[in-house]
């Protein structure tokens, strides 16, 4: 009975198991290849040659690809805190039920509708406010100015334009920090906060000595999600600035896409996509590290 | 008169401070919405204004009879339904194997999938074109299908495998020990308890298929080949852009995330939050 078990068992895991080796892996020895040849999509006639680590070193000398690392690191790290602020602001304004005693009717509303943004294609988040806080055409500018806010050429002006990336990834991203973080907290007993109310805790010690400690692993969680999947940024920036100006917002997705596919310098976009790769797998490691307390599987 | 002042505010604040997330949130997709059903005129004017004046819809019409835009919007409702279709077997399948074996392999072998969804796309779409290319699938909807698929599969391994762990082990027992096979025990006992798991599961997957660019506009190029975010960003010609049937085209690719975040929203989040919150 063991080994025919054993034999669905495999069957079962291999559909999932060789979909993922072709499209994931597969690929990435590929680009491996790539990087040592000297493949152009835009020379089929080219003879191909082993170029050793020709292409490495052109790109790890050129300034556009460690200008994509930075831009990409600015708008992962800024995005994250905010993302996290706010997450963090919105889910105890969620939850918060306890202080007046019962649960304040319509929560589950105003959450169901924070989180639409989230599910929206990025592309259209990106076409959305690329001509929304457009300055001749966009609703953005008149509003702030209704306010008394400052009001800017936001995606063209060369010093807003990466804030104008952040603040499309935040606006997008927080609910969902939200949301994890709003199933943390009800993960939070309620009868600690009963007996800090006992002790005579008042509301900021209750914060920072209950919620705030037993907070930490969803936020760890949050932060590591978050970080690696801000760093793939590509379709808000296409929509909206497509690197520009200048090279202001070429994240490294841009940099790389840009290299292959309007360069066509192929194996050089294999190559600047192994490194990305290497780098992203490499940040994983330390945010794991830097931040987690157990593992997640 | 000023204590029940005070008292108001209290209960009220925090409704209030939602308010405004709701409104920053909400805004400019209003906005597009509603310059979706202003005539072409209307659309962008200086200075521009926000609700409509008159309502129309010929960009709606303008869409579907003269842009022929439902081979765009069939392309991206099968290839989204297909892959979420098999991302959603073949990952319940070895989420199974996964959550009912402890092994160094297992771990192990886990640890490599869920790697694969820190790939970033722009990395695997050069090599895949070219294959893509050699294998005569470049502009079909399999291209894409095979692709989605297996981007979803290490998400999908991973929320099943959390949401089959919950069940317990003597529900399966009975039924190996009556004599169902592994297959059996996963179909009749453990699909019908995790219903929720699966819906929000599906979910997330159809919307990472729907909502996908890169590998659409890479792998897309003919005209009728074309699915929906390649769509909108066509609409930029380089030399016009027409805004009137992009903000319609905006309007209904908003139509899914909407329906599926208002209809699933329970499920959405105890999803997504399972792995989150038990670490």
């Amino acid at each position: 009975m063991f080994r025919s078990r054993r034999r669905s068992f495999v069957f079962f895991l291999l559909p999932a198991l060789l979909l993922i080796i072709f499209i994931q892996f597969m690929p990435m020895g590929y680009n491996l290849v790539l990087s040592f040849l000297n493949i152009q999509l835009n020379k089929p006639n080219l003879p191909v040659k082993f170029v050793g680590l020709q292409n490495y070193f052109s790109i790890l000398s050129d300034k556009g690809f460690w200008n994509s690392v930075v831009v990409t690191l600015i708008i992962g790290i800024a995005s994250t805190v905010l993302e996290l602020l706010f997450g963090l602001i919105l889910a105890l304004l969620l939850d918060m039920k306890g202080r007046f005693g019962k649960a304040p009717g319509g929560m589950g509303f105003f959450r169901g509708l924070l989180f639409i943004p989230y599910m929206i294609m990025p592309i259209m988040v990106g076409l959305t406010w690329f001509i929304f806080a457009d300055s001749n055409y966009g609703m953005l500018n008149p509003i702030l100015e209704m306010f008394g806010l400052p009001t800017r050429v936001w995606f063209s002006n060369e010093k807003t334009a990466i804030w104008a990336i952040v603040a499309m990834d935040t606006w997008q991203c927080t609910p969902m920090v939200m949301m994890i973080i709003a199933s943390g907290l009800k993960t939070i007993d309620a009868s600690l906060y009963e007996a800090a109310v006992v002790d005579g805790a008042n509301s900021w010690q209750k914060f920072s000595s209950i919620t705030m400690p037993m907070l930490k692993p969803v936020l760890k969680v949050a932060v590591s999600m978050r970080l690696m999947d801000v760093m793939r940024i590509y379709d808000t920036i296409i929509a909206t600035t497509k690197g520009g100006p200048g090279n202001k917002t070429e994240a490294i997705s841009v940099f790389t896409q840009k290299l292959g596919f309007e360069q066509f310098k192929t194996s050089q976009g294999g190559t600047a996509a192994l490194l990305i790769t290497i780098l992203i797998l490499v940040m994983s490691q330390i945010v794991v590290r830097v931040f987690s307390t157990k593992e997640s599987t | 008169m000023e204590k029940t002042a005070k008292k108001i505010f209290y209960r009220v604040w925090p409704y209030f401070i939602l308010i405004i997330c709701l409104t920053v949130s909400f805004t400019p997709i209003v906005w597009v919405v509603c310059s979706s059903l202003k005539p072409a005129g209307d659309i962008l004017t200086i200075p521009p204004f926000y609700f409509p004046k008159t309502i129309t819809l010929q960009h709606y019409y303008d869409l579907f009879f003269k842009r022929d835009i439902s081979p765009v919007f069939l392309n991206s409702l099968t290839i989204a339904l297909a892959s979420t279709a098999i991302s959603i077997v073949f990952g319940t399948l070895a989420a199974y194997v996964f959550a009912r074996s402890k092994s160094k392999l297992m771990d192990g072998l886990l640890s490599l999938i869920l790697t694969g969804r820190m790939m970033p796309a722009v990395a695997l779409v050069i090599p895949l074109y070219m294959v893509m290319r050699q294998l005569n699938l470049v502009n079909t909807k399999t291209s894409l299908i095979v692709a989605y698929t297996a981007m979803s599969l290490p998400f999908a391994i991973y929320m099943m495998m959390g949401f089959i762990s919950q069940i317990p082990y003597e529900i399966e027992e009975s039924g190996i020990i009556d004599g169902c096979s592994p297959f059996k025990v996963l179909t009749l006992l453990i699909l019908p308890l995790i219903g929720a798991g699966l819906a929000s599961t599906a979910i997330f997957n159809f919307l990472t298929a729907w909502n996908e660019y890169l590998f659409a506009v890479i792998f897309m190029i003919d005209e009728r080949a074309k699915t929906i975010p390649v769509a909108l960003m066509a609409f930029d010609t380089g030399r016009n852009t027409y805004w009137g049937p992009r903000f319609a085209l905006m309007v209904i690719s908003l139509v899914p995330a909407t329906i599926f975040t208002l209809a699933a929203q329970k499920y959405l989040v105890s999803g997504v939050t399972l792995g989150a919150v038990k670490g």
